[in-house]
């Protein structure tokens, strides 16, 4: 419900600005776009590199790349998945540059899940320590769908243009993942 | 945001995402407006003024073009329909009188106000929306290892019994508020107009900390009569519902095949094969319809990797009875039918989610310069897992292929059961393991499993299906410890490519 509204909110004000004679996003805008996707496109960027202060690093080269590039975005509407798709260049440079990898080490995770979900009972200790060995065992694209709609935030329009895919087909594998998941987490 | 259900709710919290800090925000903030350039001062002098009216204008001016649009034979009380449409809740069932709160209530406990702003009451299901100040530091829940509040909320009723949450959403409402929704999918019952909202803890505090059993007495009274309904017809075999009123699908003097399906307008049918798309719903809105189809899901729970039996890389298109192309919707509808579409899918039984979850497509249908019947038409390529069982084992130097910046060729045929394809090479991916590339042309092969024996891997991956290119693939498997000298990569579970299926559904109002 208030993901829409708050869409509608933003489709508005830029449509507005095309009513005003701007026809691109203006860079007053931009402060607000920043403020609507920034905890998004950090805490997406967190996902992928799982240390705080690489993520805010990421995140400001994120942000400073839109912002340069901002004449370039001819379609306003499309700023959010534009800034994702900077954001995960950015991850995907991060990770090229320094050879790492996207994951951490499985038994350093076991350990760190350990210390987050000290205070859950036994089992769900148990059920979410198996939900993150399933998930961390999911291909890079459906880790990714996961990480861009629960973590980002994000519709499926947007999804789907950030992975070239058609909508549909996106909403059909999330789905699927979600199934998939959930049984197997429930064997 | 996302409404997101438990179990979404549950991979969240494998992410295990820190508190943001709201000084790394502003200073990143204050940074890029030292960047930008100074808009000119009397370009846009009262921008946000200005568009904080235009808002509220546009808004009344929606809701004025709505009521006039459905009229008073439209008004809750004359709705014969058994399921509606409205705007910002969803698809609701219209059986018995919707009821809102009587009045808003509000509290303040440790330093939180909840304001408990609104709620909407339908024959199947609640929504109560509510905002919330923001938590003190001391009850925020800020560090890993402390237990977070996860209990749900929920309603008592006067009879003692209860009714949980089934789930929740936030976001920014148009007045710039930041409010919380909560949906609870059990009805009220129609001779209770009063319920306990009970908090057990607030989301975002630690447990132990912060107001807990936070308790709001709330009363309901009926909806206003003049409330924007949209008619709404579920088809029968989807819903258990009794005199559809607003249209029938796939009406009698509308050609057909033997089969029951469709005729298309020749143009527009271009599958080798053609199958029959249902409708599910149909929405009556001023000007248009929105008509949802779907086909039924398939996949083969034996394979270990993507067992979809339908490859699906084209958009649903919609044709009227000329077989033109009607145009997709502006950006504004489209986040509307996602929102309508989300509530459908909590209309639909388990076994219908799972046949139509995924496929489900809603298509603006325009009143008026069309010719009916419209077309819908969803192709889909099939696939198919002819040898679920066998495998071939390649053997090859690991070490040379992490050693070597190109992929090391192996071109070595693979033959399992009847099914031909050519593993052509080997290489090292930037992930930290190897990637197989593959050509299945010979075999029409456009996906299989690869692993190592005898290493667990921590990661897979497979390449997107490409229409352009769909039998050159790849598969890549990552390692915690990268396996180096001699290895062999065991092959199974191909996915042959099919017939493109064409998907196809059509609908005319009722006359």
């Amino acid at each position: 419900m208030n993901e829409t509204k708050a869409l509608k909110k933003e489709s508005l004000a830029l449509m507005m600005n095309e009513a005003e004679g701007t026809h691109q996003t203006t860079t007053a805008d931009f402060t607000e776009l920043y403020r609507r996707n920034a905890t998004n496109v950090f805490y997406y960027l967190y996902s992928r590199v799982r240390n705080v202060a690489d993520a805010e690093d990421l995140a400001s080269q994120t942000f400073l790349t839109a912002l340069e590039n901002l004449p370039k975005l001819r379609d306003p509407l499309k700023f959010t998945p534009w800034v994702f798709t900077i954001a995960r260049n950015k991850a995907f440079d991060f990770f090229r540059k320094a050879q790492r990898r996207p994951t951490v080490d499985f038994d350093e995770e076991l350990d760190q899940t350990q210390a987050t979900i000290g205070e859950l009972s036994q089992a769900n200790q148990d059920r979410l320590r198996d939900l993150e060995r399933l998930i961390s065992r999911l291909n890079p694209l459906e880790q990714e769908y996961l990480r861009l709609r629960i973590v980002a935030d994000l519709p499926f329009a947007e999804i789907a243009s950030i992975l070239s895919e058609p909508e549909t087909r996106i909403k059909k594998k999330y789905y699927r993942l979600l199934e998939r998941l959930q049984a197997q987490v429930e064997k | 945001m996302n409404d997101l259900n438990p179990f979404e709710k549950e991979i969240k919290q494998t992410y295990r995402l820190p508190e943001v800090n709201p000084a790394y925000f502003k200073q990143l903030e204050a940074k890029l407006q030292a960047k930008q350039p100074h808009p000119k001062a009397s370009a846009r002098p009262v921008f946000h003024l200005a568009r904080g009216w235009a808002y509220a204008v546009a808004t009344l001016l929606l809701i004025g073009v709505m009521m006039i649009a459905i009229g008073p034979s439209k008004v809750l009380a004359q709705i014969q329909a058994v399921f509606g449409f409205v705007p910002n809740v969803g698809l609701v069932d219209t059986s018995s009188p919707f009821r809102q709160l009587a009045q808003p209530a509000s509290d303040t406990r440790d330093g939180v106000t909840l304001d408990i702003q609104s709620a909407f009451l339908s024959a199947d299901g609640t929504i109560i929306t509510y905002t919330m100040s923001d938590l003190p530091t001391e009850i925020k829940h800020t560090r890993f290892g402390e237990p977070e509040c996860n209990l749900p909320v929920y309603l008592t009723l006067p009879d003692g019994s209860r009714i949980e949450a089934a789930g929740s959403s936030s976001g920014n409402m148009p007045d710039g508020s930041y409010a919380n929704s909560i949906r609870f999918s059990d009805p009220v019952p129609a001779n209770f107009n009063q319920a306990t909202l009970v908090f057990p803890c607030l989301e975002g505090t630690v447990r132990g900390k912060g107001p807990e059993d936070w308790q709001f007495a709330l009363t309901f009274k009926p909806a206003p009569e003049n409330l924007a309904v949209y008619p709404a017809t579920l088809i029968p075999s989807q819903a258990q519902i009794e005199n559809p009123v607003l249209a029938t699908v796939e009406p009698a003097t509308q050609p057909r095949t033997e089969t029951g399906i469709p005729v298309m307008p020749a143009m527009i049918v271009d599958g080798d094969r053609q199958e029959e798309m249902v409708v599910l719903s149909v929405v009556e809105k001023p000007d248009s319809y929105w008509v949802t189809w779907a086909y039924p899901d398939k996949s083969d729970d034996g394979i270990q990797r993507n067992g979809y039996l339908y490859e699906q890389p084209f958009n649903p298109v919609l044709y009227d009875a000329n077989g033109r192309e009607l145009p997709v919707p502006d950006h504004e509808t489209q986040l509307e039918l996602w929102e309508y579409e989300d509530s459908l899918r909590n209309q639909l039984s388990d076994q219908e989610g799972l046949l139509y979850d995924s496929t489900l497509h809603t298509f603006v249908v325009p009143k008026s310069g069309i010719l009916y019947p419209v077309y819908a038409r969803q192709n889909v390529y099939e696939r198919s897992f002819p040898e679920k069982e066998e495998y071939v084992d390649v053997e090859f130097d690991g070490s040379k292929v992490q050693a070597s910046d190109k992929p090391v060729e192996i071109n070595r045929e693979i033959q399992i059961g009847s099914v031909k394809f050519t593993l052509n090479a080997i290489g090292k991916n930037q992930f930290g393991g190897y990637s197989f590339l593959f050509d299945g042309t010979e075999g029409n092969v456009v996906q299989c499993q690869a692993g190592l024996v005898g290493y667990t891997t921590n990661m897979g991956g497979s390449s997107s299906f490409n229409p352009d290119d769909p039998f050159h693939f790849k598969q890549a498997e990552m390692y915690s410890q990268i396996p180096t000298g001699m290895l062999t990569v065991r092959v199974s579970q191909p996915a042959v490519l099919g017939k493109m299926i064409s998907f196809i559904g059509s609908w005319s109002p009722e006359k």
